[in-house]
């Protein structure tokens, strides 16, 4: 007994050795990106990855206005169909070569080619053509007068050297090789499901900073979220991108860590399928949206703001005049009696069949179950049956964007700074998908997009947000408050709302 | 304890041809799959590459042949999503390499509790899952006592302090416990040797020996070999289905956590690839505890 | 049948939880609540009542598992029964595809099955069973297996019940019941752990709002500070699944605790055995009462007593290994001794060679008279006779055992080898450290020139068999006509072409209504196989009419069989009356109750088979056979397991109920036996009917020498 009682002593004492402080920033993400590609970005981690790896011709500042980065000038011609953009002749590649005017062409190019299949497209659609004007100028020419070109400049480029085969593809090798011209790049993808990133030194000597504020960082995938912020108190990571509202409480009052609150372009909505019966009835729609208690659905997921519109309340384009529709079942009842149905003790019909409802959620949709399952109860218990779907990855792409099989869907939509919902919202919009045809929005949004000037692009964007809450396409729900939560090791953090690591270069690690 | 070649063979050739049969029927599975997995992938070519590398759109059976024979000969092509492009190959021997140590230790944990309880049901409580839950509770609890010394500067960072994602021996022997014990596997091993202790006490060689006041605990244990090898080997493939659950779980990336990438993704190859993997590692298993039990067992040589 | 069973009870439980009519999306409105009077254990993070909750949980695991349970047992039970009746090519096919996916890990193809069927609780469910079912097959093939090798099957199938109910019905559910059982509780049980695990995970588990153990537990560790206010709904489906999980883990285990020890008999002095008013018994009834046995020093004793008297629990008791259960209560006092188990081959320790357990000088081996060439042999390699030798050898090699129990040693074998066996042990005795000899056994006929002294057990059994009434040969018509058959080993139920040598070659044979015929040989002859021949069960060459047919195109109705052991047409877990009832029907003109009186089997009509003595077994299934209304019995050593005495009733009996117009063909080894009983006695010797005589000129001079060397033996 007592040998063993040494035994296991000597044992713990061995046990207790070595202590590893991490002189690496250590984040964690749900998912760690399988490929490193900015043209193939399908997710934000991905979105925060390619923001530590690459650098684009124009990035935020600390007030989020458009600054050059590779960019040294930009010219906009008058008729502000083409501008001229010189770039920096100090950037070079994380392999030494210099970064020039051609890899801004390629990677444009590469965004355009339907071959390429880039998820990035779209970011590039309001560019006609682009060319090389020597070694370190691009020109491009506007599909129509732009505005502001230099806000829509922001997606990364990439070395055309490292692409000898065209079109460009997720499988090149590229994906686990990549090289940039950002402040940190790729050491390796480990075997855990974690990545390990190393200070870039081109890009840190070339800008004549040699006090490089955080020499590693690296990326844990951490799948099981209840475990996110415990790993963040055991100091096993350093930063959390998002913290779920369950955890804020428990973190707060925690000395060895700081939260840092960022305002996302996102918001949640419920959509209905305008191409089905009954949802083609605007009547319905409107009765199912004033059945429905928002600020109760809310409740269990975290704090937010609801919404009216297809904008979040900070948006200049928000139009706050717009009054949400009334949480009143009563209201809703003489709608739907309006539409024709009646209500007997098996709920609402209508010729015989029921008000029945699927509502169907994408499975990695945090906090979407607790949502659903709130939607689900407050409709039924005002007589429409719903049932519950939900969807991974694979049948939500067959079902919902492929098949268009669904009554309403639960999501969210996460916009970058421009927050352009035409795609969403006009009628050729590839991402329409409640199907909304109105003209009247279509020709709001036409006329935002041609505008001259920023007041009337804002105005009728305003009016947009108006007619589209009168559509009710979709039911808006919130836009949730979104809070990182960083160690106190790490000093003078500023998170960028959307791409997170933007300003990470100036973090300091102690 | 000789045992003839022919019988040495027989075995083989029968656990192989199983093996065979288990490999054509995940082929079979993965064929029917609804909703054509590639058809998720977002890249085009890629598409139309593995559509022809698969044989997609050709009939079912061909499909089965062609995926059947790139199993066997080890072409299991590369990954769709869970990493593109990496060979399935490397990503499965790379999870082998994380879950073998914890395959074999929870394998020899649920051997050697279905022995020591063999027929008793006390030992089988614990043999339903939520182990699991109360295991990551556990594992909390140590981290946090842990956590309050390493707070107040009475002791460094432990080596055992266990973390989802990070190697710790508490996670690890966790990991262990629960798959060994929380699987099924120890309540199979302990009723099956409860089984055989009850023939045995009836058996009329074990009387005979008890009738001569002669010590039979060595015969019992002899006996014992043989259904201790057979419930060994039918516990393997459960215990490393298993594998599954405790590496998503404690975040251990083996072959397990693998799977359960593959199939979220719909990453067919490796899917197909790490249960293949799994698949061979029972064949192996079952021939070598099969011939150990011919050799044990003399009546067991005669192959029918 | 009249205690509340606790099985009726969860199943009326969860049919009710499966009827429930639960509303998944109750929304009280209070968030994570503790236990309150209206919520016995709070509400959950979405304010949903956790009790209720519970209840509702239930049905996932009660829809799900049933579906896997249907699954596994609809596709395993079938696959293993058909794979166990027919063995063969079939069985290697039906078990290849069950090894083929039980080497695939079940969970993961539980997973690829979820993409094929979709998620669910009813996909699930599929998916385990499909992937628990090769274990069933496994399992239920086992048990049908053992019994179409022991010949149960084809008993059945002979005695005219249709093969699907005789492998449903017998084979199946009154063999693989148990198994049945234990793989139902195990298919829920990691059902439940499985479902449990993936909602845990939260992919594959059965999707909220459903409420399933898995998914509440999953809600509830994943509603963070919740958890704190309410942690009840974190504790209650843990409890619940371990409860639930651990009773599905018991019912699994079963029956199959181990076994009380022995009860231990202090072996006292090296005296010779001494034994007073020794008295066994279960909880239930009394066993056997034995007032007083001495053993002398080199001696051999007999302890006799008709079949079922308890003898060899006397010899257990004596010897101190007494089975679970039994209580004993008296005085014994036992020398060092050694046991011989009635059959030989049991009493050998199976996985080593026999040299290794006998420690063998020449002379013991000499005495045993075990060939020394078979010494390296395996147990389970050894005939009948070699392994009842080695066991007597391997008694015989305990140092200086001053008492040899041997428990009806002579079992199985024919006089010749009879005779040899009492010879060895009688030398035994006369070894200079004069160790005795107790002896079980029926057999009268053993004890002259062999035994010292006699201990009857139980009923005094009458001294000699009453010859019974001499039958008349009858001018009947002829039953079985064969001329020039050459019979083939290997069993078969369809018509086969023969191969390889014939084991009884150019055989003559007819049996006239109302004749008894009798067949004898010593062991391996062939006897079985003529029987077989007759019934059309193997292959054979030669003329051959059995009742007017051919048996080779389709068995003859009226043909019965009687084997060799009466429990191979017994099923055990039936009574009497309801095993009789199935022959009653197949027969159609008797009744069971009029067969029962026949058989002085009245009393014991609501007894199982199981429970029934040697000698009632015998008489049942003579019950058996005339129900069926046979016209030709086969019997097979009917007199095998029972003492001459009864042997010989038993046998009149079957006479007396087969009648002037059926025929009865009997094996046997036992001339003593088959003679008084027969008007026709053929000998088989060396693949040949060597002999053929009548009682009358049994005696005659001019037998065939074999003949003469068989009633010698006798």
């Amino acid at each position: 007994m007592i040998r063993l009682s040494a035994r296991s002593a000597m044992s713990l004492t061995l046990l207790l050795v070595g202590s590893a402080h991490a002189s690496a920033l250590r984040y964690a993400e749900d998912q760690a990106p399988a490929i490193i590609n900015p043209l193939f970005t399908t997710s934000m981690a991905e979105t925060r990855v390619s923001e530590l790896l690459f650098q684009s011709l124009y990035a935020d500042d600390h007030t989020l206005a458009s600054v050059p980065q590779l960019a040294e000038s930009g010219e906009l011609s008058t008729d502000r169909l083409h501008m001229t953009v010189r770039l920096r002749d100090d950037v070079t590649w994380q392999d030494g070569t210099a970064l020039t005017a051609k890899d801004v062409v390629f990677t444009v190019k590469a965004m355009k080619d339907p071959a390429t299949a880039s998820t990035e497209a779209g970011r590039a659609a309001f560019i006609s053509d682009v060319r090389e004007v020597g070694d370190r100028a691009v020109q491009f020419d506007f599909v129509r007068p732009e505005l502001r070109p230099e806000d829509k400049l922001t997606f990364k480029i990439l070395p055309a050297a490292s692409f000898p085969t065209s079109p460009v593809k997720r499988t090149d090798p590229f994906r686990t090789s990549p090289i940039g011209s950002g402040p940190w790049s790729l050491v390796k993808f480990n075997d855990d499901s974690s990545v390990s990133f190393a200070a870039n030194p081109a890009y840190h000597g070339a800008d004549g900073r040699d006090d490089v504020g955080i020499a590693q960082i690296t990326l844990k995938e951490i799948a099981d979220k209840n475990y996110q912020a415990k790993l963040l108190l055991y100091e096993s990571i350093d930063a959390l991108v998002r913290v779920l509202p369950r955890d804020l409480a428990m973190l707060e009052s925690n000395r060895k860590v700081e939260l840092y609150p960022y305002q996302t372009n996102s918001w949640w909505y419920a959509g209905f399928n305008l191409d089905r019966a009954p949802f083609n009835d605007l009547k319905v729609r409107q009765a199912l949206t004033e059945m429905l208690d928002i600020p109760a659905m809310l409740a269990p997921i975290g704090t937010g703001d609801t919404i009216t519109g297809p904008y979040v309340p900070s948006s200049p384009f928000y139009n706050h005049d717009t009054a949400a529709y009334p949480h009143d079942p009563d209201a809703a009842a003489a709608l739907l009696t309006a539409a024709g149905y009646t209500r007997d003790a098996g709920g609402w019909t209508k010729g015989g069949r029921k008000l029945a409802i699927t509502v169907s959620a994408h499975r990695a949709l945090e906090s979407g179950q607790e949502v659903t399952i709130n939607l689900q109860s407050q409709l039924q218990a005002q007589g429409v049956e719903v049932d519950v779907d939900f969807l991974d990855e694979a049948q939500w792409r067959q079902q919902v964007w492929k098949d268009r099989n669904y009554d309403v869907v639960l999501s969210q939509w996460t916009f970058d700074r421009n927050e352009d919902i035409r795609e969403q919202f006009h009628s050729t919009g590839t991402r329409n998908l409640a199907d909304l045809k109105d003209p009247e929005v279509d020709r709001l949004l036409d006329a935002a997009r041609d505008a001259g000037d920023p007041v009337s692009r804002k105005s009728a964007l305003r009016q947009a947000h108006q007619r589209i809450h009168d559509d009710a396409p979709m039911v808006f729900l919130w836009t949730l408050d979104s809070y990182a939560a960083l160690s106190t090791h790490v000093r003078q953090v500023t998170v960028h709302p959307f791409t997170f690591f933007t300003w990470a270069p100036e973090w300091q690690m102690q | 304890m000789r045992l003839e070649p022919a019988v040495i063979a027989r075995t083989t050739a029968g656990w192989l041809l199983a093996g065979l049969g288990a490999v054509i029927l995940v082929q079979v599975l993965v064929a029917l799959a609804p909703g054509d997995a590639i058809d998720t992938l977002p890249d085009p070519a890629l598409r139309a590459a593995l559509a022809e590398q698969w044989g997609l759109g050709t009939p079912l059976y061909a499909r089965v042949t062609l995926g059947t024979l790139h199993a066997l000969t080890g072409d299991w092509g590369s990954s769709w999503t869970v990493r593109p492009g990496a060979p399935v190959a490397e990503l499965v021997a790379a999870g082998m390499a994380r879950s073998g140590p914890v395959l074999l230790a929870a394998w020899a944990v649920a051997v050697a509790a279905g022995l020591a309880g063999r027929g008793r049901a006390a030992v089988l409580l614990v043999s339903a899952l939520p182990v699991v839950i109360l295991s990551l509770g556990t594992m909390e609890g140590v981290n946090a006592l842990t956590w309050a010394g390493m707070e107040r500067g009475w002791w460094g960072r432990p080596a055992f302090f266990a973390l989802p994602t990070e190697g710790g021996a508490v996670r690890d022997v966790l990991m262990v416990l629960v798959l060994g014990l929380g699987s099924a596997a120890a309540g199979e091993v302990a009723a099956r040797l409860g089984e055989a202790d009850a023939r045995l006490a009836e058996a009329s060689f074990v009387l005979a020996l008890q009738a001569r006041s002669r010590p039979v605990n060595a015969l019992l244990w002899r006996h014992r070999a043989v259904p201790l090898l057979e419930a060994a080997q039918a516990v393997f493939a459960p215990i490393a289905g298993g594998l599954v659950i405790v590496e998503r779980c404690w975040g251990n990336p083996g072959v397990g956590d693998l799977l359960w990438r593959a199939v979220e993704g719909r990453d067919v190859p490796v899917a197909t690839g790490t249960v293949v993997a799994l698949a061979a590692l029972s064949v192996a298993v079952g021939v070598a505890l099969d011939l150990a039990r011919r050799a044990w067992d003399p009546r067991l040589r005669v192959v029918v | 049948m009249t205690r509340p069973s606790p099985l009726a009870f969860a199943c009326l439980v969860a049919l009710l939880a499966a009827c429930f009519p639960y509303d998944g999306a109750l929304n009280t409105g209070a968030l994570a609540m503790g236990p309150s009077a209206s919520h016995p254990l709070g509400t959950d993070a979405l304010g949903r009542d956790v009790a209720l909750r519970l209840f509702g949980g239930l049905r996932p695991l009660v829809i799900g598992g049933g579906l896997a349970l249907v699954a596994a047992l609809g596709i395993g039970v079938p696959a293993g029964a058909l794979a166990g009746a027919r063995g063969g090519v079939i069985a290697l096919a039906v078990r290849g595809v069950a090894s083929a996916v039980a080497v695939l890990p079940a969970l993961p193809i539980t997973l690829l099955l979820g993409l094929l069927l979709g998620h669910g609780v009813l996909p699930l469910g599929l998916a385990w069973g499909l992937a628990s079912a090769p274990a069933v097959t496994q399992a239920v093939y086992q048990r049908v297996d053992a019994l179409r090798r022991a010949d149960r099957l084809l008993a059945l199938v002979t005695h005219g019940v249709p093969e699907p109910v005789a492998v449903a019905r017998h084979l199946v559910w009154n063999n693989a019941a148990d198994v049945l059982r234990v793989q139902c509780a195990r298919i829920l049980a990691t059902f439940l752990a499985m479902e449990t695990a993936l909602s845990y995970l939260g992919r594959a588990g059965v999707a909220e709002p459903t409420p399933s153990w898995g998914n509440m537990l999953a809600m509830a560790m994943g509603a963070g500070a919740g958890t704190l206010r309410n942690p009840v709904a974190v504790a209650a489906p843990v409890v619940v699944i371990g409860l639930v999980g651990g009773a599905l883990w018991w019912a699994a285990l079963g029956r199959s605790g181990r076994a009380a020890p022995a009860s231990s008999w202090s072996p006292g002095r090296s005296d010779v055995l001494t034994v007073a008013s020794l008295e066994l018994s279960t909880p239930v009834r009394a066993l056997v009462h034995l007032a007083a046995l001495g053993v002398p020093r080199g001696s051999v004793t007999a302890l006799l007593g008709a079949s079922g008297t308890g003898k060899s629990l006397i010899l257990r008791a004596v010897a101190g290994i007494l089975p679970a259960g039994v209580r004993a209560t008296g005085a014994v006092s036992a020398p060092p001794l050694a046991w011989v188990a009635q059959d030989g081959r049991d009493s050998l320790d199976p996985l080593t060679s026999v040299r290794q357990q006998v420690t063998a000088d020449a002379e013991a081996l000499a005495l045993s008279g075990f060939p020394a060439d078979r010494l390296d042999c395996f147990p389970h390699t050894l005939s009948g006779g070699e392994a009842q030798r080695a066991a007597l050898l391997a008694a015989l090699s305990v140092t200086a055992p001053a008492l040899l129990l041997a428990d009806e040693p002579t079992t199985g074998l024919d006089p010749r080898a009879r005779r040899a066996l009492t010879a060895a042990l009688r030398q035994y005795t006369e070894r200079p450290d004069h160790p005795s000899v107790l002896f079980v056994t029926h057999d009268r006929r053993l004890l002259p020139g062999f035994a010292d002294a006699v201990v009857e057990v139980g009923a005094p059994t009458p001294r000699c068999p009453d010859v019974p009434r001499r039958r008349r040969p009858a001018a009947g018509p002829v039953l079985v006509e064969a001329r020039g058959l050459d019979a083939y080993a290997g069993l078969t139920r369809r018509p086969a072409q023969p191969r390889g040598e014939p084991v009884l070659h150019g055989l003559d044979l007819a049996v006239a209504a109302g004749e008894t015929v009798g067949i004898i040989g010593e062991s391996g002859v062939g006897k079985t196989t003529l029987l077989r021949a007759l019934a059309g069960l193997c292959a054979s060459q030669g003329s051959l009419s059995v009742l007017g047919a051919d048996p080779r195109r389709g068995k003859p109705d009226g043909v019965q069989l009687l084997w060799q052991d009466p429990s191979t047409s017994l099923d055990p877990a039936m009574t009497l009356h309801a095993l009789l009832g199935v022959s009653a029907r197949l027969g159609g003109k008797r009744t069971v109750k009029e067969a029962l009186a026949r058989v002085s089997l009245s009393h014991r009509a609501d007894a199982l088979a199981a429970e029934l003595s040697g000698g009632e077994r015998r008489r049942a299934s003579i019950a058996q056979v005339w129900l069926a209304g046979a016209r030709l019995v086969l019997a097979d050593e009917p007199s095998a397991a029972l003492d001459a005495p009864r042997a010989a009733e038993a046998l009149a009996l079957l006479q007396e109920l087969v009648g002037q117009q059926g025929g009865i063909v009997i094996a046997s080894h036992d001339l003593d036996l088959v003679l008084p009983l027969c008007d026709r006695v053929y000998v088989l010797h060396e693949r040949a009917c060597v002999d053929v005589f009548t009682p009358a000129s049994a005696h005659e001079p001019g037998r065939h020498p074999f003949t003469r060397a068989l009633m010698d033996a006798g």
